[in-house]
């Protein structure tokens, strides 16, 4: 029996593996090579910089900085060690594991580890679409807000997928002091219903006891992993009888923009102190250098609710303001 | 208003406090509380001047606010009380009484 490696994409690592994982195949060129590997992983005595009871109120998540192997994640049986040094993921799974390994790395270990060791990096509870020339739009909200709705709809309007429930954004300097956002495995996370999206190559339940699937789409964004950030849209739906007429969509600014990038922040229970005020002021340049819209509405079940409507009108007439100015 | 101050009270932020602006607007990170507090122009001109070696006095805060703005000292006590009072509260700034000069 031949093993076959295949390339994978780890948001902006090319990931080679012997093990068949349920993320987007390499395309482009490589910034990074990472191996990804089954084997042992110790228990950790390093610094504890995370420790939370995760989404689904059974597992505990992890995580430690160890200056001799790298960053060690925990989380309920399954150990993975994020080793910078030799550029090797090593997973070691738990008799409990009911989670993709493609969604431990994607949604949990590569964010962190990024967040911790990449000055400039932050991770927003968010979903994003991208289009033309590599620009990107991203929607905030609370759980339930209807970001992956919005995220799917906008990709039935002509948009890629770049990611769902988590963002990377890498605020540092890049050329041009542009904000960018690394591109994960386009995937959804949203609960079934028949044909909720037909678009999808995979499917599978994100844990076995939560009625959400998880859908793999197909890559779109043609090995684009950075993508310049154009606009963030913090959803706010209302169930109130009392909101009546068209949703409303308006740029905030100042304190308003940042609050509302901030509750939507990724943080770490116990990052250090430089960390945390790193990660703050990353956020707040964040809020200085991308347009912020807060997008009130009705909430609706249809195909074209009120929020994609507002989005998608917002998006072309500033298209064509720009196509105007440039004339 | 629940705490009563003298014009020689003296206020002074904690060391581990972040400030970041953004357009016209200030938000302070608390390291120990890890919370978020946005400040108005009134709060960060008093912020700045409390901000610093030994702090600043009650009096003297609430005449650089009468100055800049242009109110009335009674008025500027207001504001200014108020805002250090929420700022001992919140456990951002350290108070220390005047001292008795006998």
């Amino acid at each position: 029996m031949t093993e076959s490696v295949g390339h994978y994409q780890l948001y902006d690592l090319r990931l080679k593996s012997g093990d068949s994982l349920s993320l987007s195949k390499w395309s482009g060129e490589p910034e990074e090579d990472w191996r990804f590997e089954v084997g042992e992983v110790s228990e950790s005595s390093g610094a504890l910089v995370h420790d939370i009871l995760d989404f689904d109120g059974v597992r505990r998540l992890k995580v430690w900085v160890e200056e001799e192997r790298g960053i060690i994640f925990s989380h309920g049986g399954t150990r993975v060690l994020w080793d910078r040094v030799n550029k090797v993921i090593r997973f070691q799974a738990g008799q409990d594991l009911e989670i993709r390994p493609a969604i431990v790395l994607e949604r949990m270990v590569a964010p962190i580890a990024m967040i911790l060791e990449r000055a400039g990096f932050v991770a927003l509870h968010a979903s994003a679409v991208g289009k033309v020339a590599g620009r990107a739009w991203i929607f905030i909200g609370n759980s339930g807000a209807g970001k992956s709705t919005t995220a799917l709809q906008m990709m039935r309007r002509g948009f890629d997928l770049l990611a769902d429930d988590l963002v990377m954004i890498d605020a540092g300097k890049t050329p041009g002091g542009k904000q960018e956002l690394i591109a994960a495995t386009p995937s959804l996370r949203l609960f079934d219903r028949p044909e909720t999206v037909p678009e999808a190559i995979d499917k599978e339940l994100v844990m076995p006891h939560i009625e959400k699937f998880w859908y793999q789409l197909p890559d779109r964004s043609g090995g684009r992993k950075r993508h310049e950030i154009a606009g963030i849209f913090s959803l706010e739906p209302t169930d109130n009888e009392e909101f009546v007429g068209g949703p409303e969509l308006k740029e905030v600014r100042g304190q308003e923009a940042s609050m509302r990038i901030l509750a939507q922040a990724f943080d770490l229970t116990d990052g250090p102190g430089p960390w945390r005020t790193q990660r703050f002021r990353t956020l707040c340049e964040v809020a200085r250098s991308v347009p912020v819209y807060a997008v009130r509405y009705r909430r609706d079940s249809s195909e074209a609710p009120a929020q994609v409507v507002a989005i998608a009108e917002h998006l072309s007439r500033n298209r064509a303001a720009e196509e105007e100015g440039i004339r | 208003m629940t705490m009563k101050f003298s014009d020689g009270d003296r206020f002074e932020l904690r060391t581990d406090l972040v400030v970041e602006q953004v357009d016209d607007e200030v938000i302070v990170l608390d390291l120990a509380g890890n919370k978020y507090f946005g400040l108005n122009e009134v709060a960060w001109l008093i912020w700045q001047s409390i901000d610093g070696d030994g702090g600043e006095t009650l009096a003297n805060l609430v005449a650089q606010i009468v100055e800049r703005f242009e109110i009335s000292e009674a008025e500027a006590r207001t504001d200014v009380e108020a805002f250090v009072e929420q700022l001992v509260e919140a456990g951002l700034a350290e108070y220390s009484a005047q001292e008795s000069s006998g």
